[in-house]
């Protein structure tokens, strides 16, 4: 498990590094928004890790529902937090791509806005967690609101292709809608956000375990000065 | 692309390699030191375990401690 784990942050470390060349010098400038195109490239990365992110936050939140085991809670938790942080990188870097396409910061399109509602139901699922006491109380109501909020995911996926929006369509039925050294470059930023992912998955589930460690410790110490 | 365009990406790329390399040293640290406290945490919880489990008793006639001897 060690050596594994050795190996994948080996490759994540390197990795990364091709996935920033392919970005900057692998692949072309766009023809009318030029070397601007490449922070669509970091856009998709962080679009791919979010969605990957909250399906495991709503996946581990049912399993909990089913079998009341506290450690699939701790993997919806660290998992929202996670996918929270890379919704933010979404969305700054949307608004940056959206500067250099559109010539305006912000607009209220059905795609923004249903990613700023995902953004913000995550948020508030984070804060409950925060305000609840009593692992088994705060994972049981945390895993209902997650799975009400992941609802937002599939109609954020959806919004381009449901209703008239100014966001580019890329993936299609009939394929993609980019030229095919931009898809090499796309799919590349994805696999690299998604290793990094997984990286910081596994150091937020160990400390989220020392937590509640040395959290059961306190209690402890609590009951034995008690007696 | 001009090959003055060229050379800024170029120098974007250094740029944001360094920084990758930086972070991911922490990345590196971090881990690290999560297993660590995860593997402390594990033996301080052994030791609290071994302090709860109920003791024999120490006082003579149970067989417990032996006495002084010459």
């Amino acid at each position: 498990m060690a050596r594994f784990r050795s190996w994948g942050l080996a490759l994540l470390g390197a990795g990364m590094v091709a996935v920033l060349y392919l970005i900057f010098l692998g692949s072309p400038d766009d023809a009318v928004l030029g070397p601007s195109q490449r922070i669509f490239y970091v856009h998709m990365g962080a679009a791919a890790v979010a969605g990957v992110a909250y399906t495991i936050t709503a996946a581990a939140s049912l399993l909990y529902l089913g079998t009341r085991r506290l450690s699939f809670d701790q993997w919806a938790a660290a998992s929202a937090e996670i996918g929270t942080a890379f919704t933010t990188m979404l969305l700054v870097s949307g608004v940056l791509w959206g500067r250099a396409a559109w010539g305006i910061w912000w607009t209220w399109d059905p795609r923004l806005t249903a990613t700023v509602i995902l953004w913000v139901l995550f948020m508030g699922y984070l804060m409950v967690r925060q305000w609840t006491d009593g692992r088994e109380r705060r994972a049981r109501v945390a895993s209902v609101l997650a799975l009400a909020a992941y609802v937002a995911v599939p109609i954020d996926y959806m919004t381009i292709r449901w209703w008239k929006s100014i966001h580019p369509v890329v993936m299609t039925s009939h394929g993609f809608n980019m030229a095919p050294s931009m898809v090499v470059a796309m799919f590349a930023a994805m696999a690299g956000m998604l290793l990094l992912f997984a990286a910081w998955m596994q150091i937020r589930l160990a400390l989220m375990r020392v937590e509640w460690g040395m959290e059961d410790a306190r209690n402890r110490m609590r009951g034995m000065g008690r007696r | 692309m001009s090959p003055l365009e060229h050379q800024y990406l170029l120098y974007l790329f250094v740029a944001y390699s360094a920084v990758w390399i930086v972070m991911f040293g922490f990345l590196y640290r971090m881990s690290q030191k999560a297993r660590e406290l995860e593997r402390e945490v594990f033996l301080m919880r052994a030791y609290w375990d071994g302090l709860e489990e109920p003791r024999e008793s120490p006082l003579p006639g149970d067989g417990g401690v032996p006495g002084p001897t010459v």
